[in-house]
């Protein structure tokens, strides 16, 4: 199968003044599309880097990072932001939604911001994904007036909206009691079958990578083990 | 449109901190109306009674006889200029005013009447009596009436420089409000001024006034060079009120001055409060990036932010100036409805103010604009 994301040889290393510090070594990874893969590892382990470098929000230090075809090295900060905002969709710890906005405005701003104005079909789409994670209720709540879990997933189906071709999930349940947590696992695998979303999470519990079909662990920067399930 | 949207949001979204702004923004712009509409209130009040009764330009005789001879042709050939508002040639000279024992040094001037009160407003000056309608019929100021205790409907004694005597019926007394004016002026018909002092048909002066008196020595550079005369001299009143020019050109400065200095204090106030703002989004800012937002748009979202405080402090500010301005006419107006100064309302100085303070806030949201650049995703993500 064709990959989506190609990792070849990544370091990256942190410079404070004049101290260096590696956070992960030679890494070697490739993610084929439509997948479902967990990063599994401990705190400080690099997987939080990993999904950033991953998700173009951070440059590895070496090597080369290509996704859906485009080598993001060579990229500038607008052809960035636009492969950030069309290929990929980010879920993380912290809902990172708008305070200022309701539900239904927080998932419509990828979108405002890919076509500079909402039209029909992305507002059916909106309420689509509103409802599918039941929503619908509260979908014109600010953000200030939902639960936790509510909020977690305003920031799913905001990840989801621009229809993403990857969606990168930071510790997405690390915030959320097991009731939320078993939620948003399920949300995540119906949106992986139904739309076909490559699907990478990043989770320090073994009870959200059970979800996935290839659980890679990280351990001091380094792969230590990639396994798929089927 | 998202930037816009966002940046109204988030200035909604802490309404007391935007109401300060916005305040801040309206008290500096209000002052900034008040001054500079009371400051050019000021000049028009000292241009008014400076120049309100006296031509702005003054065309005299450079010959030994003072007189200008062929007056009617150039008279006629610059009263049809629109710039030209009034024209009048008169006929002057001194002489001695005389009732019983008293003798007083006297300008007598020959007026064409209905000409020259389009300049001197000397039927609206008059506050006794009535205008001279016959040849023999005089008006003279409040001074010399008093001087000469003389009363509407007295006669007087006039006598030229050759000794010749002319009596005349003074009909009525003006006050122009300079007091050299009303000390010395005796206003008569042209032909009685030019046979008083044997001029025949010519005149001593043309005075006109002007569409813009701060042009009149623009204008009066023209006329000389189309007249063409060397008979003539032509002066403006700027030749002449050097130090009122001066007065006025010190106020102009110290108003703009002011004016400056309080759109650069907007500026920097706006700019420290939206950079401050940019702090406390960074945040929102760092997800915004993280979603794909362009540095363009984020820069915008602080300039939208500049421009609407900018707008709405200066729509309060012009109320406010609007309100500083009436309570300034409400405490300065006597009992009588006498004011201090009269207040011109100036519309093109409000819009202008309105207009730089909206580009001072809008220029004053680059700071934050340029701050907001800076700002890296991953560092607001992995703060947490």
């Amino acid at each position: 199968m064709d990959s989506i994301i190609e990792l070849t040889g990544v370091d990256k290393v942190y410079t404070v003044g004049s101290v260096e510090s590696q956070v992960l070594f030679d890494i070697n990874l490739s993610f084929e599309k439509g997948a479902c893969t967990s990063i599994i590892g401990t705190s400080g382990s690099g997987k939080s880097t990993l999904m950033h470098i991953m998700g173009t929000l951070d440059m590895p230090t070496a090597g080369s990072v290509v996704i859906a075809g485009q080598k993001v090295n060579d990229l500038d900060g607008n052809e960035l932001a636009a492969l950030r905002n069309q290929t990929i969709g980010f879920v993380f710890q912290f809902h990172y939604l708008l305070p200022e906005f309701s539900a239904m405005e927080n998932v419509l701003i990828p979108s405002m911001i890919k076509n500079r104005k909402v039209d029909r079909q992305t507002l059916d789409r909106a309420d689509k994904l509103l409802d599918m994670i039941g929503l619908s209720p509260v979908k014109h709540y600010l953000i200030t007036k939902m639960s936790g879990g509510q909020q977690q997933r305003t920031a799913i189906a905001r990840a989801l909206i621009n229809n993403p071709k990857i969606l990168l999930a930071d510790e997405p349940t690390g915030n959320l009691d097991s009731d939320n947590s078993d939620r948003i696992c399920k949300i995540f695998r119906d949106i992986n079958q139904e739309f076909g979303t490559t699907f990478i999470v990043v989770t320090h519990d073994t009870r959200v990578a059970e979800h996935t079909d290839r659980v890679i662990t990280i351990k001091d920067g380094r792969i230590e083990s990639d396994a798929n399930k089927i | 449109m998202l930037s816009f949207k966002i940046a109204l949001r988030f200035l909604t979204s802490n309404k007391l901190q935007t109401a300060f702004i916005v305040l801040g923004i309206a008290v500096a712009i209000s002052v900034q109306i008040f001054v500079g509409l009371l400051i050019e209130s000021l000049q028009i009040s000292l241009v008014d009674s400076t120049m309100g009764n006296a031509p702005h330009i003054t065309i005299t005789s450079s010959r030994d006889d003072i007189t200008i001879r062929r007056w009617e042709q150039p008279t006629a050939q610059l009263e049809r200029y629109n710039v030209v508002e009034a024209i009048s040639a008169s006929a002057s000279g001194n002489a001695y005013a005389k009732k019983g024992s008293t003798i007083k040094p006297v300008l007598v001037r020959g007026f064409d009447f209905d000409s020259a009160d389009r300049i001197y407003n000397i039927s609206e000056s008059l506050y006794s009596g009535r205008i001279a309608e016959a040849r023999n019929e005089i008006l003279i100021g409040r001074d010399l009436a008093q001087d000469l205790e003389l009363e509407p409907g007295d006669s007087m004694t006039i006598t030229a420089p050759d000794g010749g005597n002319t009596t005349l019926k003074v009909t009525g007394f003006f006050d122009l409000g300079i007091s050299s004016i009303n000390k010395t002026w005796v206003v008569t018909n042209r032909d009685v001024a030019q046979n008083m002092f044997g001029y025949g048909s010519r005149v001593t002066e043309i005075d006109i006034t002007t569409s813009n008196l701060f042009y009149a020595d623009v204008i009066a550079n023209v006329f000389k060079i189309m007249l063409n005369d060397k008979d003539i001299s032509i002066e403006n009143w700027k030749q002449l009120n050097q130090s009122l020019l001066r007065g006025l050109e010190g106020q102009r400065i110290s108003s703009a001055m002011i004016q400056i200095v309080i759109i650069v204090s907007v500026a920097i106030a706006i700019a420290s409060i939206l950079a401050i703002t940019v702090l406390q989004k960074s945040r929102q800012i760092g997800i915004l990036k993280a979603m794909g937002i362009k540095n363009r748009d984020v820069a915008l979202i602080f300039l939208y932010q500049g421009f609407l405080v900018g707008v709405a402090g200066a729509v309060v500010g012009v109320g406010l100036a609007f309100g500083l301005l009436q309570s300034f006419i409400s405490f300065t107006t006597s009992a009588s409805g006498e004011t201090v100064v009269d207040v011109y309302i100036d519309y093109f100085l409000v819009v202008r103010s309105w207009i730089i303070a909206v580009l001072a806030a809008t220029i004053a949201g680059l700071v934050p604009a340029r701050n907001s650049l800076k700002l890296n995703p991953v560092d607001v993500i992995r703060e947490g």
